[in-house]
């Protein structure tokens, strides 16, 4: 069982201490690129996402007020944004791409080779990007559930009932993996 | 389906580091183990690279400024990028039209309604110095009691006969020891049209209670939001102040015009020349009598007795005009507004209170444009995060 945050704490400082960006953008990458990889279940995908994110994130990087939260979590609402803007123009492109090849049968690309159980991986691709999202922000970064409500902009009992349905579903699908 | 496991709340307490209990919640951990291992490796070296590249790039830059802000704000409405943007432009600019087009016609038809209470004098005043003749010191007196009845009023002033006409009102003060005609015009402005038969009646009753009468009522409504009624009354001349303050508790004294005439010199004149025609008639009489067949001293004698009638009606006449005042009273609902009073502290008040009554209309005015935009804007808001939050599902596939 794991108890310490996922999340990197320390962060290099500027000379009035007030952390860089570059040192910010360093240490929380990796947090970034995961919340993306598991909701998008590509790898590719996820690290261009994550570029996007991080030049978002410098263009608003003076309104961040770290008294209002941490500064990953204000990250990974910004990586959010970017796949929820990523997935609505995917959905435009494939709904003109599906109007003017009307009757072809969409071959959907089957989930990405990775580390890890490709039980486990089958079936997290079975899941919602809803219900993806949900892990992702409490199990593999370990925010607590008030953070993830206010990324997801749910309420706080809606994320702890979303994640006991996905991790239920998931349980259904692989079984015991002790 | 889902097999029974840990509740919400429960899993919460594990994932916060809570130790098992029993093999359900041990599966469960280990499931949450696994998903965190999961994927569980670090950025390329190139994505790496290129984070460091933007991160460094255009650090620390400069406050954007306003020319920033501007191409900001024109990224932000540019039309067909973000999904309900255009439709929030044309919302805005329909808001404030139709705020507009509601507001407009409050906005000018209260200017309307202050045309319309514009003073426009009425009545005419005296002239001041000519003999015999009162002129009011200004048009649109008020009287101090406004809602007391004529009637209550007539009884107020005939216990103080000889109080002042409040608010100004200067009414005529005959001399109770010379025979004089008193003529009083008065104008009484009332609130509105149902106010005006009420006031009419509560005048002819003061007269009536005064020991006058109504010598003549006209009362005119040709439209339903003005109207005037033209009264002609005769009350004792000793009461003509107990009246004017009666009539000025009808409503407010927008014009008053006060003439007195002396009536003495001609009251003397006409008894003299009765007691002229009664010693010629009695000579006459006394001829007659001695030759009671002369048909000259007959009509002599008749000629005297008619004049003597004339006279003596004249007399009668003149002691009417003396005994009863004439007062032509028109109440109206059409006038200027009451003037400001002389005392400070009113003038203080009145004048605070049309201030914050042009306050209140602008404040009104610009609720009645603001409101339907707050309500479309809320609306529309309303309807934006709705959108945003349906497409926001369908991206993460709720259902």
């Amino acid at each position: 069982m794991t108890t310490a945050s996922a999340i990197p704490v320390e962060v290099a400082t500027t000379p009035d201490g007030a952390p860089s960006f570059a040192a910010v953008a360093e240490a929380h990458l990796d947090t970034v690129l995961r919340y993306l990889a598991h909701l998008t279940q590509n790898r590719d995908l996820a690290e261009d996402l994550t570029s996007a994110t991080f030049e978002r994130a410098l263009r608003d990087w003076r309104r961040f007020d770290s008294r209002k939260g941490r500064v990953a979590v204000w990250l990974v609402q910004i990586a959010r944004g970017v796949a929820l803007d990523h997935f609505r123009s995917e959905g435009r492109r494939r709904d003109r791409e599906r109007r003017y090849a009307a009757g072809e049968t969409e071959v959907l690309p089957p989930p990405e080779a990775g580390i890890g159980d490709p039980r486990l991986r089958q079936a997290l691709a079975g899941l919602t990007r809803a219900e993806r999202e949900l892990i992702a922000l409490r199990v593999v970064l370990e925010l607590d559930t008030a953070e993830a409500a206010g990324v997801t902009g749910a309420s706080p009992s809606a994320v702890s009932t979303g994640l006991h349905r996905a991790l239920g579903k998931l349980r259904d699908e692989v079984g015991d993996l002790r | 389906m889902t097999r029974p496991g840990p509740t919400a709340d429960r899993l919460d307490e594990l994932l916060a580091g809570a130790a098992p209990a029993g093999d359900e919640e041990t599966a469960l951990l280990a499931l949450t183990t696994r998903l965190r291992t999961l994927d569980d490796q670090p950025a390329s070296a190139a994505l790496r690279e290129r984070v460091a590249v933007i991160a460094q790039g255009p650090a620390d830059r400069p406050d954007p400024g306003a020319a920033g802000l501007l191409a900001r704000a024109r990224e932000a409405l540019r039309f067909g990028d973000g999904p309900r943007r255009p439709a929030l432009v044309v919302g805005s600019i329909l808001a404030l039209l139709l705020a507009a087009a509601i507001s407009v016609p409050v906005i000018s038809g209260g200017s309307e309604d202050s045309g319309a209470r514009a003073p426009a004098i009425v009545g005419s005043e005296g002239d001041d110095g000519a003999a015999g003749t009162f002129a009011p010191n200004a048009p649109g007196a008020k009287a101090g009691g406004a809602a007391e009845s004529a009637p209550q009023a007539a009884d107020s002033a005939r216990s103080a006969a000889t109080s002042a006409v409040p608010g100004g009102v200067v009414p005529p003060s005959p001399d109770p020891g010379r025979p004089q005609e008193v003529i009083v015009s008065t104008r009484v402005k009332v609130d509105d049209v149902d106010a005006l038969s009420g006031a009419s009646a509560d005048a002819m009753r003061a007269a009536r209670d005064l020991g006058g009468f109504t010598v003549s009522s006209r009362f005119s409504v040709p439209s339903g939001e003005e109207g005037s009624a033209d009264l002609v009354l005769r009350v004792p001349t000793d009461r003509v102040e107990q009246a004017l303050t009666a009539f000025a508790g009808l409503g407010t004294v927008i014009s008053q015009d006060a003439s007195l005439t002396d009536l003495g010199e001609q009251v003397d004149r006409t008894q003299r020349r009765i007691a002229t025609l009664r010693t010629r008639l009695t000579e006459a009489r006394a001829e007659l009598a001695k030759a009671p067949d002369d048909v000259v001293l007959q009509a002599r004698v008749e000629a005297f007795e008619r004049a003597l009638s004339r006279r003596v009606a004249e007399q009668r006449g003149l002691q009417r005009r003396a005994a009863l005042a004439r007062i032509d009273l028109t109440l109206t609902t059409i006038g200027p507004d009451a003037p400001e009073s002389d005392n400070r502290f009113v003038v203080a008040f009145q004048r605070s209170w049309d201030r914050f009554a042009t306050v209140l209309e602008w404040l009104i005015a610009a609720a009645v444009f603001l409101v339907p935009v707050a309500l479309i804007a809320l609306v529309a808001g309303w309807l934006s995060r709705e959108g945003r939050r349906r497409q926001e599902a369908r991206a993460l596939g709720r259902s």
